[in-house]
C-alpha cells in the first residue's frame, strides 16, 4: 500500500526536488511535535504527496527556510513556512492510517507472526486518539474506507472499479478536506483517481504473492494466462494514470505543478517498470 | 406547487433512500424513455426531488444550474443527457438505473459510461463505450469515447505531457524565419538567400 506514488528523481529539477524533500522533512517534524519521536518512523513518500498536493493548492504561500534534522544534526534540512495546518492535517491522517492497517496486518496474520504489532497497536491506539481529537473526520473517513475495502474484498463479484472504490474515496475526501467550491469537488475527483491508482499498483504488484498465499487480489482470476493478467492490469493503471494527468491539466497549482506532473507522468510509469524488472528476476 | 413528499407518494419523514426509490419509481413511469412518458408529470416529479433532496443537502459537490429539460432532442434520454450537462451525475445514475434492461439502447450505454467515467469507474465505464459502439457502430460520439479509453491503455498519455513554458527555436522555426526574410528582402529589392 505505501510507496508507490514517487517522483521520478532524474526528470526532476534540482529546485523541485528540494523542496519536495523540504515537505518531507517538514512532515518529519510535524509528526515528531505532534505525536512523539517514535511516531516519527512511520513517515513515507504517500503522506509527503498528500502534503504535497495540498500545499500545491493551498491559499497561502509556503515558502522554505533553512533548519536541520532532527535525527541527524550534521545534515541540513529545509522545514516550511505557513504550512502548518496542512502538515497538521497530514500528520493526523498518517497516525490514523498507521493504526487501521496495524489492525489490518493483525487480524490477517497468525499470532506469532502479528507479535510485534500487537505490542506496537496500543502506542498507535493513543496516537490516533490524539488525531481523532484534532480532526475527527479524518478518523471517519479512514475507518469508514477500511471496514468498506474489508466488506468489497469478500465479495467473489466485486469488478476492479468496486474493490478500488472504497480507497480511491478516501483518498479524494483526504485530498479536498478543507477545500470548497469547484476546487474541492476537482480535488475529490484528483484525489479519487491517485487513491485508485495507489489501490491497483498494489495489487499488480502482490500479483503473484497474493496467489500464493490465497489473499484477495483485484487482478486475480482475469486473463487466460500470467501475460494476459499483467497485461490487463497494466492496462487499467494507464487508463486510470491517464485520466488523472488529465485532471490534473485543468487545475492550476499555486505552487509544486512540476512536482505533480513528475509524478504523474514519470513516477507512475517508472515505478510499473520497476515492478516488472523486480517480477523478471 | 403540492407538497413535494405528496407528489412522490412518501411521508414527510422519509429518508433520502426511500425518496431516491420512489424517484426512480415514478421515473420508470413518467419520463421519456419510461412506460407512459409524461413530461408535465415528469417536471414536477424533477422538481420535487430536487426540493427535498436539495433541501436535505445544501449544495452538494456538484456544480447545480437551472435543470434544462430538452424535451425537443428526439431520442428517449433527453432528460438524463441534461443532468448530466448540469453536473447532476447521481441524478442521471438513478434515472439510467431506473430504466428496464429490456429498453437499454446504444445511448443507454454511454450515458451509463459517460456517468461512471465521471465517477472514476473507468473499467465499467469502458465496458459500456464498448457495448455501447458494438449496438450502434455508426455513430461517431460512442466510437471517440470507446478508442479515448481504448488508446490510454497503451501508456500513450505520457507523450502528452505539456512542455509550457519550454517554447525553444526549433530547426523549422529557424527555416521558416530565413525564407519570411527572403521574401521580404525580396519584395524590397534585394535577395537574401540567392537560391530562393
Amino acid at each position: 500500500m505505501f510507496g508507490y506514488v514517487k517522483i521520478y528523481k532524474p526528470e526532476l529539477k534540482v529546485k523541485d526536488y528540494e523542496a519536495y524533500q523540504g515537505v518531507y522533512c517538514s512532515l518529519c517534524k510535524r509528526i515528531g511535535k505532534d505525536y512523539g519521536q517514535l511516531a516519527r518512523l512511520t513517515l513515507n513518500y504517500d503522506f509527503t504527496l498528500l502534503a504535497l498536493a495540498r500545499l500545491a493548492f493551498a491559499e497561502e504561500c509556503c515558502g522554505f527556510k533553512n533548519s536541520r534534522c532532527s535525527f541527524n544534526p550534521t545534515k541540513k534540512c529545509q522545514q516550511c513556512i505557513n504550512g502548518e495546518k496542512e502538515l497538521s492535517f497530514v500528520a493526523a491522517a498518517a497516525m490514523v492510517m498507521v493504526y487501521y492497517k496495524l489492525c489490518d496486518d493483525i487480524n490477517d496474520s497468525s499470532f506469532f507472526k502479528g507479535l510485534l504489532k500487537r505490542f506496537l497497536r496500543p502506542f498507535f491506539s493513543l496516537k490516533r486518539k490524539k488525531a481523532r481529537r484534532l480532526f475527527p473526520e479524518v478518523d471517519e473517513i479512514i475507518g469508514k474506507a477500511m471496514s468498506e475495502q474489508d466488506k468489497v474484498e469478500k465479495r467473489s463479484d466485486a469488478g476492479v472499479d468496486a474493490s478500488a472504490h472504497p480507497s480511491a474515496t478516501a483518498m479524494g475526501k483526504l485530498l479536498s478536506y478543507g477545500f470548497e467550491g469547484e476546487t474541492a469537488a476537482n480535488l475529490e475527483r484528483i484525489g479519487y483517481l491517485a487513491g485508485r491508482c495507489v489501490y491497483l499498483m498494489d495489487a499488480y504488484d502482490d500479483i503473484y504473492d497474493d496467489k500464493k498465499t490465497s489473499s484477495y487480489n483485484v487482478f486475480n482470476n482475469i486473463g487466460k494466462n500470467e501475460k494476459e493478467t499483467e497485461e490487463y492490469a497494466e492496462g487499467v493503471l494507464n487508463v486510470t494514470a491517464a485520466e488523472l494527468a488529465r485532471e490534473l491539466e485543468g487545475m492550476k497549482p499555486a505552487r509544486f505543478g512540476e512536482i505533480l506532473e513528475n509524478i504523474v507522468y514519470d513516477g507512475m510509469y517508472n515505478t510499473m517498470k520497476q515492478i516488472k524488472k523486480e517480477r523478471c528476476k | 406547487m403540492r407538497d413535494p413528499f405528496e407528489i412522490l407518494g412518501l411521508s414527510p419523514g422519509a429518508s433520502d433512500e426511500q425518496v431516491k426509490n420512489a424517484y426512480r419509481e415514478l421515473a420508470r413511469r413518467y419520463s421519456d424513455a419510461g412506460s407512459m412518458p409524461d413530461p408535465a408529470r415528469m417536471r414536477e416529479i424533477d422538481t420535487a426531488y430536487d426540493e427535498i433532496i436539495l433541501g436535505r443537502t445544501g449544495n452538494g459537490g456538484t456544480s447545480y444550474s437551472e435543470p434544462t429539460y430538452t424535451y425537443t432532442v428526439p431520442n428517449d434520454l433527453g432528460d438524463i443527457r441534461a443532468k448530466i450537462k448540469s453536473g447532476k451525475f447521481d441524478d442521471a445514475e438513478t434515472l439510467l438505473d431506473g430504466v428496464p434492461v429490456s429498453n437499454r439502447t446504444a445511448e443507454w450505454y454511454y450515458l451509463k459510461g459517460t456517468v461512471q467515467h465521471r465517477k472514476g469507474w473507468l473499467e465499467e465505464a469502458a465496458r459500456n463505450f464498448e457495448q455501447a459502439t458494438r449496438l450502434d457502430p455508426s455513430n461517431p460520439e460512442y466510437r471517440q469515447a470507446y478508442s479515448n479509453i481504448k488508446s490510454d491503455r497503451s501508456g500513450g498519455y505520457r507523450t502528452e505531457k505539456s512542455t509550457g513554458g519550454r517554447s525553444g527555436c526549433s530547426g523549422c522555426d529557424i527555416c521558416s524565419g530565413l525564407l519570411c526574410a527572403d521574401c521580404c528582402c525580396e519584395c524590397m529589392g534585394g535577395d537574401l538567400i540567392r537560391c530562393c
